[in-house]
């Protein structure tokens, strides 16, 4: 996987840079949203890390000329601006992340590796979600290479998890995917259902927090 | 929007100036008619008894028609030495009796015994005649002589010019007048204005003196409003240097700490300790982080609360939002979070941006001061038809009552074990005060902390 970081600041740049050869992603590094834009057409990347605040031309610009062409790579905003305001027109320019300087190295590959397994999951039949490895044409399962045996609705109700990573599913939501109309269920069962999936992916990085009243999140913590 | 500058006086002034001119000309024609009509008045009156002292000697004798023409009232006439008289009278068959020649006649003139008057060139020069006729009845003369009597117009155009000159002269004295007074009024009423900008230039900045309170009713009302202006300014001045110099202490504090791993790490040689150092100089760093997110976060509500027109919040999805963020940041943890929402979403009117900091703020707060298996529930409900309540509790360890005033306060530090910016609540009460909205500490029923927060909103 290739990463391309647009950045200003040389000291964040290189230690952005050295932080993800330690963990085996090498990322190219460009200072200026014309240079990237070379770059972009002679090298094909999986992901960007924008900054906004560029000299020339800022990080919105060269999103919105990607998006305008019809390029659908990944974008993960890096800016000093902390305002809310900020982060809904990064996403409505089509970026699909946000984050805010100064950032912990940590949470930056993690939702560098979260965005990349979107796009993969999309694209290929194995879903690798830190140490949980979901093969979606076999529907094996593997938690740190030891194969996990799933039940065919605890198997269903991990793939939604995993295909809706970060956001709430209601319990409604889930019973509407997993169940069809003539099938009766009560909220009991996917209670029972989500307590077993748990108890078996005890070790993996999935996380399934409960949020009383409100529903379901799905986290890869790694 | 600012226009261009301009002075009250003058504008004043020349307003009242532009209305009296238009209120002189206006009178000025009305003079002049009057004089031109008193002048036609007086002289046709002398006009008209000079023709009927002629028409009167008009007789029949000896089957012929007799003028006796009497001197003495064309006489009269010359009181008004510098004109011409002119006359003509014509027989009951219209021929020229006697008299100058071919002189003018109203048109459609039907012979009668009341005079006419009407003004015709003659000779070259303007003339105010009259006409009149007397009916005969001699058997060889009968019908209507008529005599027609003129009179140059100098005499009464000079009577009129005297008039209305006259007139025109008194009301341009008034106009002058009034300008003067209306000059002096305006300087008067403006005078307290420049009294006070003299007053306020020569204070210093800083001064804490408010102005000299004034007997003039219409300005007290100003001097007031100034006076309450500085003073307001003087409080956030006073507020605001007190927070400068506790951030400054609180951020030099901080980067001195991280000073001093740093250089203690740079003499280290073990590399064990040098590892345990960095940890140290991560930690301080997260600190001081922390710490400036909260001032900017800080200075943004402050900033907006007095900037932003209220725009409509739906709370309901604002929590969610807010909710889904922070199970997703700490989703790595045993902490439990519980959300309970009224069936009728909730709207307020606010600044979304401000009040979701405000709460993400308490959030973190209940997860940074709570334990590892923490309870976090957020309820909101409606207390009547205009007000909403949002309720945060946790099972921390609470904050005592005597020192639940102390925790809203900027940089107070309860608990020296875990240190916070200091800010979190300073933020939230900044913000619920800009939305009308009281902010109230209690104990959770989890044993922890519960947060009250009371806010003007109705059903969406």
């Amino acid at each position: 996987m290739r990463i391309l970081l647009i950045e200003d600041n040389e000291a964040l740049a290189d230690a952005t840079q050295e932080y993800f050869r330690q963990i085996g992603h090498p990322l190219d590094w460009t200072i200026s949203v014309e240079q990237a834009q070379k770059n972009l057409s002679w090298d094909d990347f999986d992901l960007l890390i924008l900054d906004i605040n560029l000299p020339g031309r800022s990080g919105y610009q060269l999103l919105q000329s990607l998006r305008h062409k019809g390029n659908t790579i990944p974008v993960l905003i890096l800016t000093a601006r902390a305002e809310i305001d900020d982060r809904v027109s990064a996403l409505d320019l089509g970026a699909d992340d946000y984050m805010v300087k100064p950032v912990d190295f940590r949470e930056l590959a993690a939702r560098c590796r979260a965005l990349l397994r979107r796009e993969r999951g999309e694209a290929s039949n194995i879903m690798i979600c830190g140490n949980l490895i979901l093969n979606l044409a076999t529907h094996q399962i593997t938690v740190n290479h030891e194969p996990v045996e799933l039940r065919l609705r605890e198997l269903q109700l991990l793939e939604l998890f995993l295909k809706n990573l970060d956001r709430v599913l209601t319990k409604e939501e889930i019973a509407n995917r997993l169940y069809t109309f003539d099938e009766a269920y009560t909220p009991n069962a996917i209670e029972q259902t989500l307590t077993r999936l748990r108890k078996k992916l005890s070790d993996s990085s999935l996380r399934i927090k409960t949020i009383r009243g409100l529903g379901y999140l799905g986290h890869i913590h790694d | 929007m600012t226009k261009r500058g301009y002075s009250l006086q003058h504008q004043l002034i020349i307003r009242t100036a532009l209305l009296m001119i238009i209120v002189f000309v206006v009178l000025s024609a009305g003079v002049w008619d009057y004089a031109k009509r008193a002048a036609d008045i007086s002289f046709n009156r002398l006009l008209n008894s000079a023709s009927l002292s002629i028409i009167e000697r008009i007789t029949v004798r000896d089957a012929q028609i007799d003028l006796d023409l009497p001197y003495a009232a064309l006489s009269i006439l010359e009181l008004a030495p510098d004109d011409k008289v002119f006359y003509e009278v014509l027989d009951h068959r219209g021929q020229h009796l006697t008299g100058h020649q071919q002189t003018p006649a109203p048109t459609g003139y039907h012979p009668t015994s009341r005079p006419e008057f009407y003004n015709a060139y003659y000779k070259g020069e303007a003339v105010s005649w009259v006409i009149q006729s007397k009916h005969l009845t001699a058997p060889i003369a009968n019908g209507w002589v008529v005599i027609k009597l003129g009179q140059t117009r100098r005499a009464r155009t000079e009577l009129a010019d005297e008039i209305f000159y006259s007139a025109l002269a008194t009301l341009f004295g008034i106009l002058l007048l009034t300008l003067l007074l209306v000059w002096l009024g305006v300087r008067r009423a403006l005078q307290p204005l420049s009294i006070i900008s003299n007053n306020l230039h020569a204070q210093p900045f800083n001064n804490r003196q408010p102005l000299q309170n004034t007997p003039i009713q219409e300005v007290a009302p100003l001097v007031d409003a100034i006076n309450d202006y500085q003073q307001q300014l003087l409080t956030n001045l006073t507020t605001m240097k007190i927070f400068i110099a506790d951030a400054s202490h609180q951020i030099r504090s901080s980067l001195g700490g991280l000073q001093g791993q740093l250089d203690i790490a740079l003499q280290t040689t073990d590399s064990h300790e040098l590892k345990s150092r960095l940890i140290k100089i991560r930690h301080e760093y997260q600190k001081l982080t922390r710490l400036t997110n909260q001032l900017l976060a800080h200075a943004l509500v402050t900033h907006r609360s007095d900037s932003l027109t209220p725009q409509k919040i739906k709370l309901n999805t604002l929590v969610e939002e807010l909710l889904t963020e922070v199970v997703r940041d700490y989703a790595h943890t045993d902490i439990e979070f519980s959300y309970t929402a009224a069936d009728q979403p909730i709207q307020l009117p606010g600044d979304k941006i401000s009040l979701k900091e405000a709460l993400k703020n308490l959030l973190d707060n209940a997860v940074r001061y709570g334990p590892d298996n923490n309870q976090i529930d957020i309820t909101l409900g409606r207390i009547d038809e205009q007000t909403i309540e949002i309720i945060i509790d946790d099972s921390g360890p609470g904050i005592a009552p005597h020192q639940r005033r102390q925790a809203l306060q900027r940089f107070s530090c309860l608990n020296p074990a875990i240190s916070g910016s200091g800010l979190g609540l300073a933020i939230v009460e900044t913000v619920i005060q800009a939305h009308q909205g009281t902010l109230k500490l209690d104990r959770s029923p989890h044993g922890g902390l519960r947060v009250f927060i009371r806010l003007p909103g109705t059903p969406l």
